[in-house]
């Protein structure tokens, strides 16, 4: 809390903590506080000043709001060593709001982010949102990361996530794993099949399933699958536009078989003529 | 020319309005919500021993049931008990002593208090539900009078439009749509936004696959 002197009596002689005197003062966003002319630098709705121990007497400081360079509102506070007085915003609109639990007299807004409580910077609140303490830079953000869901009874489950925390650990580093019982919302309302022992899906990022089965037996044989490359795949088949030709196909035998044989025909049907 | 302009604004006025609503997960011009807890799971606030609001407690539980915290989702039913209000370092000490009291490890969370809303975009990016500060209803909810309130941002950027949309606890069952400015002007509107961030990343997406014959 800002600590000011606000007197117009003459200063202090040593006196009880309990002489101090607690101001807390209304001030609408984008406007500027002044305590006998001190421009207060806290921030919020409501702003809380206190004084040092005071003897026993009355005081009185004058409050001001102000706009850029004008005084909007103004007024005399008159209080007791050890009071505590609440000095509202003369305007005409309220300036504390209907609160339906933001507790603002104990909120003190000021820019700052942190882990559990303990203050982090806004570089790391970034990379926490994005994934977790193991992402490096060549790993998606949780966004993009493949699924992988178990439903079905806790000891079903739990056998699988043993596999997955331990022989298939490699494997499942490619997923964000998330376990449910089959009655739990987010599986019962979004179509998941629930009745396996468990039922274990993968998924891309955006839904699209990757392989499921309804037990856990042979997890490996689906992880490694999905993985593997697929058997389809030419890689001299794909275009590459720089080039000036598009690439040519795998020579094949049929076109210069099939000269031959028609070849062949019309010979003959010649000689036979 | 001049009626072709008058006809053009009115369009216009007409699409900007028509952006800020009080609907479901789908907003008319397409934008879907990010975070699409069920109504049936929605949270309406309550007051703690000394009648105050318990807005933050609620907002963190429904976070919570998204991220599936099963032991935090009652979180607002826990804090009736106690007196209500909520700040970040009492959000910081509550969460501990629910977590102790049940066993549970305390879940990694965030705390952020800041005037910008790329932090709140990137965590619904990555599937995890904010509680932010709301002070005042851009669709006239609550007379249109300034607010002390804490919500779920349930959709950031969402659609061609970039709008958000949040989940008042005030108003369970509906989503308030809006866009970026009026978020903005709604999170901060205190001086300065605040936001609790559970890291557990929420629920897999809806399956499908691209055969249509189903195996069940």
């Amino acid at each position: 809390m800002l600590s000011l002197l606000l007197l117009l009596l003459p200063q202090a002689a040593a006196a009880p903590p309990e002489a101090i005197v607690r101001l807390r003062v209304e001030c609408p966003p984008g406007l500027e506080l002044y305590i006998d002319s001190h421009r207060s630098v806290e921030q919020g709705l409501v702003r809380h000043f206190h004084t040092p121990p005071l003897p026993e007497g009355r005081y009185s400081c004058r409050v001001a709001w102000r706009q850029g360079e004008t005084e909007v509102a103004c007024q005399q506070v008159e209080f007791a060593a050890g009071e505590t007085v609440r000095v509202a915003y003369p305007g005409p609109d309220p300036v504390v709001p209907a609160n339906f639990g933001l507790d603002l007299r104990q909120w003190r807004p000021a820019a700052k982010v942190s882990l559990n409580g303990q203050p982090i910077s806004l570089k790391e609140a970034e990379r926490l949102l994005d994934g977790p303490a193991t992402t490096g830079p060549d790993l998606p953000s949780d966004g993009q990361r493949r699924r992988l869901t178990l439903i079905g009874p806790a000891a079903a489950r739990q056998a699988v996530e043993r596999e997955l925390a331990g022989p298939l650990r490699e494997l499942a580093a490619d997923y964000l794993l998330k376990s449910y019982l089959p009655n739990d919302w987010a599986v019962r309302l979004a179509g998941f099949v629930t009745h396996g022992s468990p039922t274990i899906y993968a998924q891309e990022a955006d839904g699209r399933v990757l392989f499921r089965q309804n037990d856990g037996q042979d997890l490996r044989r689906n992880l490694e699958a999905v993985r593997a490359p697929k058997g389809n795949y030419q890689p001299h088949l794909d275009p590459d536009y720089r080039r000036a030709a598009p690439p040519a196909d795998e020579p094949s035998v049929l076109f210069p078989l099939l000269c031959l044989v028609m070849s062949a025909v019309l010979a003959g049907w010649l000689v036979r003529r | 020319m001049k009626l072709m302009l008058l006809a053009f604004v009115c369009v216009a006025a007409t699409a900007v309005a028509g952006d800020t609503l009080v609907g479901g997960p789908t907003h008319p011009s397409g934008a879907e919500v990010d975070l699409d807890l069920p109504a049936e799971r929605h949270q309406a606030n309550m007051g703690g021993s000394d009648g105050a609001g318990l807005c933050v407690f609620t907002a963190i539980g429904m976070a919570a049931d998204w991220a599936h915290l099963p032991g935090l989702v009652d979180f607002r039913d826990y804090m009736t008990r106690h007196p209500g209000g909520g700040y970040p370092e009492k959000v910081d000490r509550f969460l501990r002593r629910l977590c102790q009291e049940r066993g549970l490890p305390e879940p990694a969370y965030l705390q952020i208090e800041t005037k910008g809303l790329d932090l709140l975009a990137a965590a619904v990016r990555q599937g995890r539900m904010p509680a932010v500060t709301y002070t005042h209803s851009p669709t006239g909810r609550y007379g249109g009078r300034r607010i002390a309130h804490m919500v779920n941002l349930v959709a950031a950027r969402a659609g061609a439009r970039r709008l958000w949309a949040v989940l008042d606890n005030n108003y369970p069952g509906s989503l308030e749509w809006m866009t970026e400015a009026e978020f903005h002007a709604c999170f901060s509107g205190l001086g300065q936004g605040w936001a609790v961030i559970l890291l557990e990343p929420g629920p897999p997406p809806p399956p499908w696959n691209v055969d249509p014959s189903p195996k069940e």
